[in-house]
């Protein structure tokens, strides 16, 4: 009785562990379910339902770790294909954007890419939310010559430049020579940094040295952490004793919150700088009372309400935070953004190539677009099209971001 | 020698933490000759329920009550119909158990809380406080103090009570110790309590100095169990100091050499002590009993 029972206890803690396993690979299990059609979901609708549709491919994290990326670029794309469809489409033809979920994994990622290839004949790919599963899906592309415009950060994606490669978000490099700008401005020449040690931090820790000299710029002190260590009492012990005049921190949270509590912890009296990749609300949140005075590098969405009315980018970025709320009574992130500027210059380029996909790819290094991310200016030497200028300074107050002036 | 105090100022609030996860693994060895590698989820249960119980605006110290209390209920459950189901197993199906368990612990505190960090208010105010030179928080001194207050809680019961005796009877011989009319079982079921509720108090005065979320369990066990096994598997009083000196060579370490290699660090002073001192620091007493 007992040796059964034993056994069915077994059965049970071995039934939970492969069920927590599926969980937490998966997340939405309903996502695995057949290999043909529910994965894939098509927004489209309205205008022209006689002409043929324009096809455009979406891969997105929309589960798994980068699901908060992927998800509200989805949405943002979602909204943007219902506004165009909903007066007359594209050229008379109605959109139809076939969305892919890459379950942020690489290999995930080129699985769907290939099939919106083989399977829906797409003329562009949208995607991926993340570097990685964007350099895979990028490389299936060149191959293919596909277009393809990515919404995730790293500066390989389109560094080398290949035919066809795009991408939306800010990179580390223009993070850089914003700080150092601001920087410069403010006199400042001895910089601390205290950077992730993931490829994130690696990356910006580059960029800064880089661009140091040129900035006229002295890096006192190089320090890491790691992505998940409780603590930087130590690093930032070290960075108190040297002659350093800004902490420059580069990581996603919580690592810059926690940097920013442990520095009040330790009577830091220099200014903090963060990078772009904590500047959202959950830094505010987890840092709470030692978020005050910290300053971030970010894109103008993150502060939407209050971007001066002269600004080329204001009218856009109302449009688009004030619709975002409207559809989905959620706040627009730079997510968001990057998803919305993707199609919005997929679109430019398609007119700009009378509609030709086999224009697309070169009519793409044309393309000039003001966006809620920047202003794009595409050329052949650069397919990312943005400047350090459409980030900006912010400053935590009362537990807001204010733009610096 | 400022920046040399506040190492040893850092390492001493990490070291502390280190100590009170080894007391955990030593205090549940020594009894069951189980090797608990759920210890560290102990503590994130602790943060996570706190943070919690704060969302739905629970007094501090009453939470802090609750919190602690559940996840000692936690332990006990865990000891009488998981551990204690598999007694006959051998020890490495044992260790086995308890990976397991804590994997499933996660997952489940993945899918309850999210994969998302979480801050707590610290128990007095955000300011540091400055003397002779170094800075720390004031979380930090609550941080010590709770260490203080735990291990010489431990050593109180271990030394000074029935209790503390009737389970130190069953870590020398269970055998005897069953025949003397004392239950093992229950004693296990202490010892998982104790440990459970110590790395609570821990995992909740630890989460304010930075952020807690549902994996903080992993790193704080793995360190907590190289301390528990440079003192010397089963020896309280070597885990306590092993904890202190694993914290001490961390900020030390990575302050003087590179911050790069802070884990690095730690773990080749652990490995080269084991090469030449297989035993622990103070551990001719008990190695080899449980079968490690």
């Amino acid at each position: 009785m007992k040796k059964q029972m034993r056994s069915c206890f077994f059965l049970l803690l071995l039934a939970s562990l492969v069920l927590i396993a599926a969980c937490s690979n998966g997340a939405n299990p309903a996502a695995d379910t057949g290999s043909n059609t529910p994965a894939s979901q098509t927004a489209s609708g309205g205008g022209g339902e006689n002409k043929e549709p324009i096809k455009i491919g979406a891969v997105f994290s929309l589960t798994g770790p980068n699901s908060p990326l992927g998800v509200p670029e989805k949405q943002a794309v979602e909204m943007l294909v219902k506004e165009i469809n909903g007066s007359g489409g594209v050229d008379g033809r109605p959109l139809e954007v076939i969305f892919e979920d890459d379950k942020s994994d690489n290999t995930e990622a080129v699985k769907a890419i290939k099939k919106l290839v083989s399977k829906e004949n797409v003329m562009a790919v949208l995607g991926s939310s993340g570097s990685g599963p964007s350099l895979g899906m990028a490389d299936f592309a060149a191959q293919q010559k596909l277009p393809m415009i990515s919404m995730a950060a790293a500066d390989q994606i389109t560094n080398p430049v290949r035919p066809g490669i795009f991408k939306t978000p800010h990179t580390d490099l223009h993070a850089t020579k914003r700080i150092y700008k601001f920087l410069q401005e403010k006199g400042i020449t001895k910089v601390a940094m205290l950077n992730d040690s993931n490829a994130y931090g690696s990356g910006f820790t580059a960029q800064l040295k880089k661009f140091a000299p040129e900035y006229g710029i002295t890096i006192v002190a190089e320090e890491k952490y790691g992505t998940k260590d409780p603590s930087m009492t130590s690093q930032l012990t070290k960075i108190k004793g040297t002659d350093a005049e800004v902490l420059i921190v580069a990581g996603t949270n919580p690592g810059p919150a926690t940097i920013a509590k442990e520095a009040k912890q330790l009577g830091f009296t220099i200014p903090i700088i963060s990078s772009h990749g904590s500047a959202n609300s959950k830094f505010i949140e987890l840092a709470g009372e030692a978020a005050e005075g910290v300053l971030l590098v970010a894109g103008k969405l993150l502060v939407a309400d209050q971007i001066d009315a002269n600004d080329p980018q204001a009218a856009i970025i109302k449009k688009f935070v004030d619709e975002y709320q409207a559809a989905y009574n959620a706040p627009a992130d730079g997510f968001a953004g990057y998803g919305y500027d993707g199609l919005n210059i997929l679109i430019e380029g398609l007119k700009l190539a009378d509609f030709d996909p086999s224009k697309l790819a070169e009519s793409l290094e044309k393309v000039n677009y003001v966006g809620v991310t920047g202003e794009f200016a595409f050329s052949a030497e650069d397919h990312n099209g943005l400047h350090e200028d459409s980030m900006i300074m912010v400053e935590v107050k009362d537990g807001t971001f204010q733009i610096l002036k | 020698m400022a920046e040399l105090l506040q190492y040893v100022a850092n390492g001493f609030v990490g070291g502390g933490i280190y100590a009170i996860i080894a007391v955990g693994f030593v205090t549940i060895y020594n009894v069951s000759k189980v090797i608990n590698l759920a210890q560290g989820e102990f503590l994130m249960l602790g943060g996570m329920i706190m943070v919690s119980l704060i969302g739905l605006h629970v007094p501090y110290g009453l939470a802090f009550l609750l919190a602690v209390t559940a996840v000692t209920i936690f332990g006990i459950l865990l000891q009488k119909y998981v551990i204690s189901y598999v007694k006959r197993a051998t020890p490495l199906s044992l260790i086995i158990l308890t990976i397991g368990v804590s994997i499933l612990i996660r997952g489940f505190a993945s899918l309850i809380w999210g994969k998302d960090a979480f801050a707590l208010e610290p128990i007095t105010s955000h300011e540091p406080i400055s003397f002779g030179g170094i800075t720390i928080a004031q979380q930090s001194v609550w941080v010590i103090a709770a260490v203080l207050v735990i291990l010489l809680f431990l050593w109180y019961l271990m030394d000074k009570t029935m209790v503390g005796r009737k389970i130190k009877a069953c870590s020398v011989n269970t055998k005897a110790a069953r025949l003397m009319g004392i239950s093992p079982g229950k004693m296990a079921g202490l010892a998982f309590a104790i440990s459970a509720a110590s790395g609570a108090v821990a995992g909740i005065v630890i989460a304010p100095l930075s952020v807690t979320s549902y994996d903080v369990g992993v790193l704080l066990g793995v360190k907590g169990f190289s301390a528990a096994i440079l003192g010397g598997l089963g020896n309280p009083i070597g885990a306590v100091i092993a904890g202190f000196l694993l914290g001490l060579l961390e900020s030390l370490g990575a302050g003087y050499i590179s911050s790069g290699l802070k884990d690095a660090i730690a773990f080749i002073v652990l490995i080269a002590f084991l090469v030449i001192k297989p035993t622990g620091i103070f551990g001719e007493r008990s190695v080899g009993k449980g079968g490690l």
